[in-house]
């Protein structure tokens, strides 16, 4: 027995070996394109320099977690493996005005809420809805552009009714928001059958090859989609005109007020605008409030084509 | 086919394959030292030694691997071993759910030599670690080899869960790619190819070392 203490003993003393020896926090490859990510710098804020360490993660850097996979608020650059979008460019300006370093992981929509809360994030963007059940559990700055939900169709299909009748199946991102409604919203719709997909990717290529017929989406993820692909029109009205706002925990509310007016520079000196352009395409509607209510009219300052 | 696009993202996709390679080789790694240990304790003539390593085996093979690394990320990493890094929670994720199936699977194995194999060696003075080492596990590694690296291909393959905390590795970084280009077919056939030549690389090692066992037996 000696012997198979000694085993154990040995065994357990590699077990904790290997672990150590897979390095530390700075050698974790995957939590991707960090803080090189351009800024469009604009003017520095007056906040004291590491006056807001208390409410980040890492002392002058601002972490910012998206998905990487919705955009154009946030998607990896196929050449060169960064991850950029509007989420990134607003959130690199805003970090550069407060003279924080910009730090971007990315990671799963469920991961990246459940991380915000266990605090290993600072902010969470990738085109966030401020919810009243997700104001129950986060604070949001001020919305920075609004969205609602459009119908995607194959460029056959243009004209039709969308969001106000579907014809066909519809399918719609797994776990999002434009899920949730398109089931409650089953009789109004009229579609025949729901399909769930994992990701955008997957529900486009459904949407082609016809085994969708309405890709129920973000107004302006579908736009984007459109104006990129031919093969693919929006059609039909837009519904649930709603804010997007960065997300924050409860005990960052600090953070989030030194925010909010870097935000309401960004708008006032056209900064916003532009990213919009970048982006969209166009200039978006930006709310005043997150429980501001539809129409939103407000553009923000600035050249919009 | 986009085969520029293919041309693009390869260089990427090789990237993070570096990151998969680390993900699989630590909690292989793991898993065995912990197969080894959970199979050694089942054999052990103490109960709560056999009944400890029966829990660990019941529970582990009861929890999908997502929730394993989910756990050891999010509740393990935070609130206990706070030292961990999100690469060390998910190799220890990864290698505590599949160390319970090498357990079985080495307890198998040692279990598959003769009565008559052990009892020779006893009879022979052996201590019970040299018997181990000289007459049992060397036959019984032979038997352990086809369940060991088909396991072991699954442990390449359960890599790929770690993106969910924020390790984007080989399938995390195809899923940003096919959603950031709408190109998945083109992203996802690059990363098979890259995943079939790795898991080949596997079944070539079982090939040699089947060959080779059997001619040392």
């Amino acid at each position: 027995m000696r012997y198979g203490i000694r085993r154990l003993a040995a065994l357990t003393l590699a077990l904790l070996l290997v672990v150590a020896a897979c390095g530390g926090d700075d050698d974790d490859g995957g939590t991707t394109a960090a803080a090189d990510t351009t800024t469009t710098a604009g003017p520095t804020t007056t906040i004291a320099s590491g006056a807001l360490d208390e409410f980040l993660v890492e002392a002058g850097t601002l972490t910012l977690v998206t998905t990487g996979n919705f955009p154009p608020f946030t998607l990896i650059n196929s050449e060169t493996g960064d991850v950029e979008g509007y989420s990134l460019d607003v959130g690199a300006d805003v970090a550069s005005r407060l003279g924080l370093a910009f730090n971007t992981p990315t990671v799963d929509f469920v991961a990246e809420l459940e991380g915000l809360q266990a605090g290993l994030y600072d902010i969470a963007d990738s085109g966030i809805w401020p919810t009243e059940q997700r104001q129950e559990t986060f604070i949001f700055t001020r919305p920075m552009t609004s969205a609602g939900f459009i119908a995607l169709v194959r460029a056959e299909d243009a004209g039709s009714p969308g969001l106000d009748g579907i014809t066909g199946n519809a399918g719609a991102i797994q776990g999002s928001i434009h899920e949730q409604w398109t089931i409650e919203n089953e009789a109004t719709l009229g579609y025949s059958e729901y399909v769930p997909f994992a990701g955008a990717a997957e529900a486009e290529l459904a949407l082609k090859q016809g085994r969708i017929d309405v890709w129920v989406i973000d107004s302006l993820v579908g736009a984007a989609r459109a104006l990129a692909d031919p093969e693919l029109e929006v059609t039909g009205p837009t519904l649930n005109a709603h804010p997007l706002s960065m997300t924050f925990r409860p005990d960052s509310e600090g953070l989030r007020d030194a925010i909010n007016p870097v935000l309401d520079a960004m708008i006032a000196d056209g900064t916003l605008a532009d990213l919009q352009v970048k982006w969209f395409g166009r200039c978006i509607e930006v709310p005043d409030d997150i429980n501001s209510q539809p129409p939103y009219t407000t553009l923000p300052t600035g050249t919009c084509p | 086919m986009d085969w520029g696009l293919i041309a693009d993202i390869f260089p990427l996709l090789m990237e993070a394959t570096r990151l998969t390679l680390q993900l699989f080789a630590g909690g292989l790694v793991v898993a065995t030292i912990v197969g080894l240990l959970i199979a050694l304790m089942r054999q052990s003539r103490f109960f709560a030694m056999r009944w400890l390593a029966a829990v660990y085996i019941w529970f582990f093979r009861a929890m999908p691997t997502l929730v394993i690394i989910f756990l050891a990320f999010f509740v393990v990493a935070r609130d206990w071993l706070t030292f961990l890094s999100p690469l060390q929670a998910a190799i220890l994720g990864l290698g505590a759910g599949a160390g319970a199936y090498k357990a079985e699977i080495i307890r198998s194995g040692i279990l598959s030599v003769a009565p008559g194999q052990w009892e020779a060696a006893e009879a022979l003075g052996m201590t019970p670690t040299r018997r181990m080492r000289r007459i049992i596990l060397p036959q019984a590694v032979r038997v352990m080899i086809p369940p060991y690296l088909s396991n072991t291909v699954l442990v390449l393959q359960t890599t790929s869960l770690a993106t969910a905390i924020g390790l984007v590795e080989l399938t995390g970084l195809s899923r940003q790619l096919s959603n950031s280009t709408f190109k998945p077919i083109e992203v996802m056939l690059t990363a098979a190819v890259i995943y079939l030549v790795m898991s080949s690389v596997i079944v070539l090692a079982q090939m040699y070392l089947e060959r080779r066992l059997v001619l040392k037996v």
